[in-house]
């Protein structure tokens, strides 16, 4: 009897050996595994991006939406085809205005369905909906190459799939908590530019300077200081690059220094909140505003400095933390040390606060 | 039952050990997470009173709330953040 129960065993692991080696047998188990793993991650981005569309419709609706439902779709399916790269020559200007098209046709659209709201109202329900895109785009994407995967057994891009849905999954999870702030018009961790700028300044007034986005002036130890940020406490980023452009224009490039202020996004392991100094325009934007600062600071030779706090990516777009919100008290410090020892007495000087300013006027 | 059969069914309930402990680390629960609040904070312009209080719908970041009561200065909200509430131990 043992000997057949031994005989048994060995003969089941031989054969299970063999089929598992010289077959595409276990292969197809990871597949199934993998498959089965993959579609449990979906139903959660699913479930995210349902509910990101609801609370979108949700929002449209209290805003006075004709057709909530028509409106979230058409914006969270919208597209923008980036400019031909190949052929390099005037690149900056064509992605500039595709990306003012994109603006401007969002905003057409919201104002046809909402009729006229106030343009910070209309900035905030703007990102919502950009947040639900994103997490749409997402969805699509994972759920494409799962069937893909699926369709032709292709073992291999489902388990570089599978190794990608941990980041794809915190990255959505860090959209779908952004909308929160969004919604309530909090500011996000983003906004430590903008912050520093309103720290700068106070009260002093906002003057439009360019499409969304203002400049106020202020005196540090007898220099004296143009602080520009995008118009608040709407969220948008403004144009700072051209408003910096126009402004060193204005003065003719009589301007000792520029500097610019962001968020960064930090390395794992690096503390939230810390402080960095270095030079260039710190501003990440597709490429119009940055290459704007470069290019003014270049013509008149004007020293570009930058300082960042830094982040997470999810930090970046939620609500603003306690340890992001105490750093821009360290930055203000720092942006008056620099302009005490680098810009003369009685010099002209550029801050820019970048970033997202909702809730932060 | 000899020794050799006696491995084998231990080394086949060692994998199934196995295979059960996989599965149940790559599904473990995630960390509960920790509950927080958004605080506004209002200060002086002048710099001699702050307070905190909840946030409102409504809030931002330089929005005037009216009078300070130690000098009569012009309260504004001077930051909006998230912390952490700290559980009672």
């Amino acid at each position: 009897m043992d000997g057949d129960i031994q005989g048994i065993i060995s003969t089941i692991i031989l054969i299970s050996l063999f089929l598992m080696m010289f077959t595409n047998i276990g292969q197809k188990l990871q597949l199934m595994f993998l498959t089965a793993n993959l579609k449990s991650k979906l139903a959660i981005l699913e479930k995210l991006l349902n509910d990101a569309l609801s609370r979108s419709e949700k929002l449209l609706a209290l805003a006075g939406s004709k057709n909530p439902k028509k409106t979230v779709r058409k914006l969270t399916e919208f597209f923008v085809i980036e400019p031909v790269s190949i052929e390099p020559t005037d690149i900056i200007r064509r992605l500039a205005h595709i990306l003012d098209t994109r603006r401007h046709n969002v905003r057409r659209i919201l104002v046809e369905d909402l009729g006229e709201k106030s343009k910070h109202e209309l900035s905030n329900i703007e990102v919502v909906l950009e947040v639900t895109s994103a997490l749409n785009y997402l969805y699509k994407v994972v759920r494409h190459y799962l069937l893909l995967g699926e369709k032709t057994s292709n073992l291999i891009l489902v388990m570089q799939l599978a190794y990608l849905m941990p980041t794809i999954l915190k990255i959505a999870d860090a959209y779908h908590k952004s909308l929160d702030a969004f919604e309530k018009g909090l500011p996000i961790g983003d906004g430590l530019g903008p912050l520093v700028a309103y720290r700068l300044t106070y009260n002093a007034p906002r003057k439009p300077i360019v499409e969304e986005t203002v400049y106020s002036i202020t005196e540090i130890d007898g220099r004296l200081v143009y602080v520009v940020k995008a118009e608040g406490p709407g969220a948008t980023v403004g144009k700072p690059g051209e408003a910096i452009e126009k402004l060193v224009e204005k003065e003719k490039g009589n301007i000792s220094r520029i500097i610019t202020v962001d968020a960064a996004l930090k390395l794992e392991g690096e503390e939230t909140g810390s402080i960095a100094e270095g030079v260039g325009a710190a501003i990440g934007d597709p490429g119009p505003e940055k290459i704007r600062i470069e290019r003014i600071a270049t013509k008149y030779n004007i020293p570009v400095d930058a300082l960042v706090v830094k982040m997470s990516a999810e930090e970046a777009i939620q609500t603003m933390n306690k340890k992001i919100a105490e750093a821009a008290d360290k930055v203000v410090e720092e942006i008056k040390d620099i302009i005490k020892h680098r810009v003369p007495k009685g010099g002209k000087v550029i801050v820019a606060g970048i970033g997202n300013t909702i809730g932060i006027i | 039952m000899d020794a050799f059969t006696m491995i084998q069914l231990i080394a086949i309930v060692l994998l199934a050990i196995l295979l059960v402990f996989s599965i149940f680390m790559t599904e473990r629960k995630k960390k509960p997470e920790i509950p927080k609040r958004t605080i506004t904070v209002i200060r002086c312009d002048n710099g001699d009173y702050e307070t905190k209080r909840d946030f409102r719908q409504g809030d931002f970041i330089g929005k005037v709330e009216g009078k300070c009561p130690k000098c009569g200065g012009i309260l504004r909200v001077h930051s909006i953040y998230v912390e952490e509430i700290q559980s009672a131990k």
